[in-house]
């Protein structure tokens, strides 16, 4: 459920930000002192400033004659400003209601729906196509999908494309993973006609040129060169859990031999294979039922037949992944350690979502009042105790076959072993003492009110909607989902993390001098147990 | 003179059109003309209240929106509002810091505060039931503070371990820069967290005087948005917030005006990879009638992020002529409001060696406006500015946001139809005149820091922010 996948976000969500009209800047600071390293930090040289302002109006006179400049038009509006009397009277009779999610079969293709009063209408689809599907020859093809997506086709070139979705006031996000790929358009009520074409030809028209095909393979180029060491370790971990298991692809691509095999032909001919009627599920909120089947079985006639894909089933074999960085940004390196647990399909789910939040964690530097998670677990007893740990916060990294739930850290080289340690003893105590009642009922009511804040949102309803239909063939109610949450146990916590202590970790450790970084071998040792890479 | 008697012209009709406006808001949509009311209660005393009911929901936000912030601070006690906001959390006379997170934590709830040039603002999101337990603790911590000498101190470090979080950030960094440079002398100009020497000195009372001052009825809006009941929040803020805070008409406050200086703040090393500047303008004031076609104007311009995949087709000229002759890694156009001014231009990063190609190209779109806005452009702007507001009122907390900050600067809380028509009955006239007014021969302000050894002077910025044929 995406919803709760927010919390311990894998790849992170991507849904993209609006630009918004006024620039609200707040908590900053600036000193006169020059040369500060307060003011300009991680910098070894002095800064050269320099100032200059101008008396309004002396430039005027000395640059050029009067009467040269082109002349503008006027400088009055014709708008009036805005003052204490509306504009106009009318009359409100709109009242904020949700409804009920209504699913029909349009001829092979799931649709579903949610109306919730409000200007704007999302629809996104949910296709069960992704990474772990990537083999020789189509490495980073999801990848690429997801950066092209606004690409041209017969009809219309990227440009037309983007201009048509400007002016109605729409936008179109992509997001790939291991497990999907999905695709949403978010517009205004009236443009729903249009907007709703316009996003079934991204999806499933795109022409993918050579040209197109290229730039996109700069940009990941540049994703690649760029990418966090929070990202990179997560990759990583993927990578050490499952080995050569299709989950254990990185999602990212950036080997330039890899990314050289994508070509156009290539990505059409994986659309031909996954995007088929059985094989993706389309949603909306705030629109209406009725007009949503019309639109789908207007616009996905030619869509062919066909079904979820195979894929081979991903083992969890545990094992290590080490990425020296030696010119990391802040110096320090970053560790991760997980064990396995059941994915979206496993009963206990929901008890890893709460075990997640139990544990939270973040920065050690963090904004953020009560709420954030400050009495979680991680917090309290590593970062609170621990001057060095820069960072400690729990993830959770599920998926249709299989999870893991880890913690990642952060600090300086020379304590990346106290760090790995300091995680290692809290996935022990988990395992051998319950949780108090205190952390458990907290950790309920946080993940409760998370997820219900969460869903306000129209564009987190849609994407919710089809991604819980494409992996569970059905919606769960927030209610239900709250009264599972209210149904876990401490005894549950305790048998989950005892389950996954009885495999060997996966450790990933990302940064400069790694050689700080416990091996394998050690924590194996440790954990008294002949886990074996 | 054509031109002048045209938009003398225009602006007669504009105003004739606008008074028929009433008759045409039939022509509206049913979700712009059926969007839920607002309600505003002003309590006695002249505190605000003002809520929006969604059925069905099972949480709420819900904010105090204080009209103060570091504006309205002297060089004496800039950074009292921001260090305000961290001894808020740290106890109250009915909490200890402990007592007051742990009960927020074992609700489930979320308590948070954000401190701006103009406004304060905390809030809370909790359940539904919870809501009443919200607006007692936020009460409290407003007015019940214990503002402990010994947590004062200890505050200190951690505000300056903040400063140099914050200062790592370069975005938030230029904007300070730019700031203290575009409005030096003036309140504007001075930084939220304030100086370094001001962090080590501001003593207990210099923070009780700033409460005193500010945290008045007349400056508070109390707003919230979700699983709310009108009535019964009034009934609660009129309990926690009524007899305790301070009475008073909204004129006994009066403000500093704000001046506008050209001018423009160099920071230069030589060894950071990427640079960064951010030119502006002078902008509008809230209430402006500038107000929304700078809007407008900051959506024609748009933004730009290389890794965003769109490549050469983003529908901003600007945005297009970046992309193909690469240079930039992405930019951004701002349009900040304040009271009685504002901020308009273009923040990018770009790389070292093609500063004075990004700066040609960034001032001749900057005047291009003036000329040469099309109709079909402002319409295209237009469209993306409505969708963009109804995108961002997603979520509870937004809505409050929105609402919140809309009673502090227009007054009242203007409705969709009202928003819409406003948007609507911006021509393309209104842009020119509009840039005219912003861009056109004005002095601007700059700021930039890194490697900026190819960035050109003032001057030759300022010549070109005008043609002498088009």
């Amino acid at each position: 459920m995406l919803s709760i996948t927010r919390l311990g976000s894998a790849l992170g969500s991507r849904v993209a930000t609006v630009t918004a009209s006024s620039f609200q800047s707040s908590r900053r600071c600036f000193s006169r002192k020059t040369g500060n390293e307060l003011i300009y930090p991680n910098r070894t040289s002095s800064p050269q400033i320099t100032e200059h302002s101008v008396n309004a109006g002396s430039t005027r006179e000395t640059h050029r004659e009067k009467g040269d400049m082109l002349p503008p038009p006027s400088t009055s509006v014709s708008l009036p400003a805005i003052t204490l009397e509306p504009l106009f009277k009318i009359d409100h009779k709109g009242n904020n209601e949700l409804t009920e999610v209504q699913i029909t079969d349009v001829d092979g293709i799931k649709v579903g729906s949610l109306e919730k009063s409000g200007g704007m209408s999302t629809i996104g689809v949910c296709v069960g196509a992704g990474s772990k599907w990537e083999g020789e020859g189509t490495r980073g093809i999801n990848q690429a999908m997801e950066l092209m997506c606004l690409k041209g086709n017969q009809e219309m070139g990227s440009t037309e494309i983007v201009e048509r979705l400007d002016s109605l006031g729409s936008q179109i996000f992509a997001l790939s993973s291991r497990d999907n790929y999905t695709m949403s358009v978010d517009c205004l009520r009236d443009n729903l006609d249009p907007a709703f074409k316009l996003w079934k030809n991204c999806l499933l028209d795109g022409v993918y040129s050579d040209e197109e095909v290229e730039e996109c393979k700069d940009i990941m180029g540049w994703i690649n060169t760029e990418m966090m060491g929070q990202d990179r370790l997560k990759e990583g971990i993927m990578g050490a859990a499952y080995g050569s298991s299709p989950l254990g692809n990185t999602h990212f691509v950036g080997d330039e031999r890899q990314v050289s095999q994508i070509t156009g032909a290539r990505i059409r001919e994986w659309r031909e294979k996954f995007f088929t009627r059985g094989n993706m599920f389309i949603g909306g909120a705030g629109i209406e039922h009725a007009k949503l089947v019309d639109l789908v079985g207007e616009h996905f006639k030619d869509v062919k037949e066909g079904g979820p894909v195979e894929c081979a089933k991903s083992e969890y074999v545990g094992g290590e992944f080490r990425l020296q960085e030696q010119n990391s940004i802040d110096g320090l390196t970053r560790v991760a350690v997980a064990f396995e647990v059941g994915g979206w399909h496993d009963d206990d789910m929901v008890a890893i979502c709460v075990l997640q939040t139990l544990l939270g964690g973040g920065d050690s530097f963090s904004a953020g009042g009560p709420g954030k998670g400050m009495y979680s677990r991680l917090y309290r007893e590593v970062l609170n105790r621990c001057y060095w740990a820069e960072a400690a916060e729990a993830f959770i990294m599920l998926h249709n076959d299989a999870g893991i739930i880890g913690i990642s850290g952060a600090s300086v080289p020379s304590m990346s072993q106290n760090l790995t340690f300091q995680i290692l003893e809290q996935f022990a105590k988990l395992s051998y003492q319950n949780v108090t009642d205190e952390e458990l009922s907290r950790a309920k009511n946080m993940l409760r009110c998370n997820v219900l804040t969460q869903l306000e949102s129209r564009q987190i309803l849609a994407e919710d909607l089809v991604r819980q239909f494409q992996t569970y063939g059905e919606r769960l109610d927030p209610a239900v989902i709250c009264e599972k949450i209210d149904a876990v146990t401490k005894d549950d916590l305790r048998r989950i993390v005892q389950k996954g202590m009885s495999k060997p970790p996966s450790i990933s450790c990302v940064g400069p001098d790694l050689d700080k970084c416990p091996l394998f071998e050690q924590i194996a040792h440790i954990r008294g147990k002949d886990d074996l890479l | 003179m054509l031109t002048r008697q045209a938009s003398r012209l225009a602006l007669q009709a504009g105003r004739r059109s606008f008074g028929a406006l009433p008759a045409s808001t039939a022509s509206y949509p049913d979700y712009v003309l059926n969007a839920p009311e607002t309600s505003v209660t002003t309590l006695d005393g002249g505190l605000r209240v003002a809520s929006e009911t969604t059925i069905g929901s099972e949480t709420a936000t819900v904010g105090v929106f204080i009209d103060a912030g570091s504006r309205f601070e002297t060089e004496q006690n800039n950074g009292a509002a921001h260090f305000l906001e961290h001894m808020a959390f740290k106890g109250t006379t009915n909490r200890t810091q402990q007592q007051l997170e742990v009960e927020i934590e074992n609700m489930g709830g979320h308590l948070n505060a954000y401190t701006s040039r103009e406004q304060t603002v905390y809030f809370a999101k909790v359940f539904k039931k919870d809501v009443p337990k919200a607006v007692e603790i936020l009460g409290d911590i407003l007015l019940d503070s214990k503002l402990d000498e010994a947590a004062i101190d200890r505050e200190r470090d951690v505000i300056l371990r903040e400063m140099e979080e914050v200062n790592k950030n370069q975005e938030e960094l230029i904007l300070d820069h730019l700031h203290e440079t575009a409005f030096q002398g003036t309140g504007l100009g001075r930084t939220i967290l304030g100086p370094e020497s001001n962090i080590r000195s501001l003593t207990r009372s210099d923070l009780k005087n700033y409460i005193d001052t500010h945290y008045v009825a007349p400056k508070m809006v109390i707003a919230g948005a979700g699983a709310i009941d009108h009535g019964e929040l009034c009934n609660v803020v009129g309990d926690v917030f009524g007899s305790r805070v301070k009475g008073g008409s909204a004129v006994d406050f009066p403000m500093e005006p704000a001046i506008f200086t050209g001018s423009d703040k160099r920071v230069r090393f030589d060894s950071d990879d990427k640079a960064h500047i951010a030119l502006a303008f002078e902008g509008a004031g809230w209430t402006s009638e500038y107000t929304f076609p700078l809007m407008v104007m900051q959506s024609i311009l748009g933004s730009w992020d290389r890794t965003s995949g769109s490549g050469r087709n983003i529908a901003s000229k600007f945005g297009q002529e970046v992309a193909e002759h690469e240079l930039a890694h992405s930019f951004m156009t701002f349009n900040t409001a304040y009271k009685d001014t504002g901020l308009f231009g273009i923040y990018a990063v770009a790389p070292d060696n093609k500063l004075e190609d990004l700066m040609w190209y960034m001032t001749s779109n900057l005047v291009r406006i003036v000329h040469k806005t099309t109709d079909e452009e402002v319409s295209r702007a237009k469209t993306q500015l409505k969708a963009n507001m109804l995108m961002t009122l997603d979520g509870h907390a937004n809505v409050a946001e929105d609402i919140g900050r809309q009673l502090l600067t227009y007054g009242r809380r203007l409705s969709l139809a009202e928003t819409f028509a406003r948007i609507d009955a911006i021509t393309a006239d209104d842009v020119k005149a509009t840039a005219a007014k912003v861009v056109n021969d004005q002095d601007h302000a700059l700021a930039a820091i890194g490697p900026i050894h190819g960035l050109p002077d003032y001057n030759w910025i300022r010549r070109r922010s005008y043609w002498l044929r088009a």
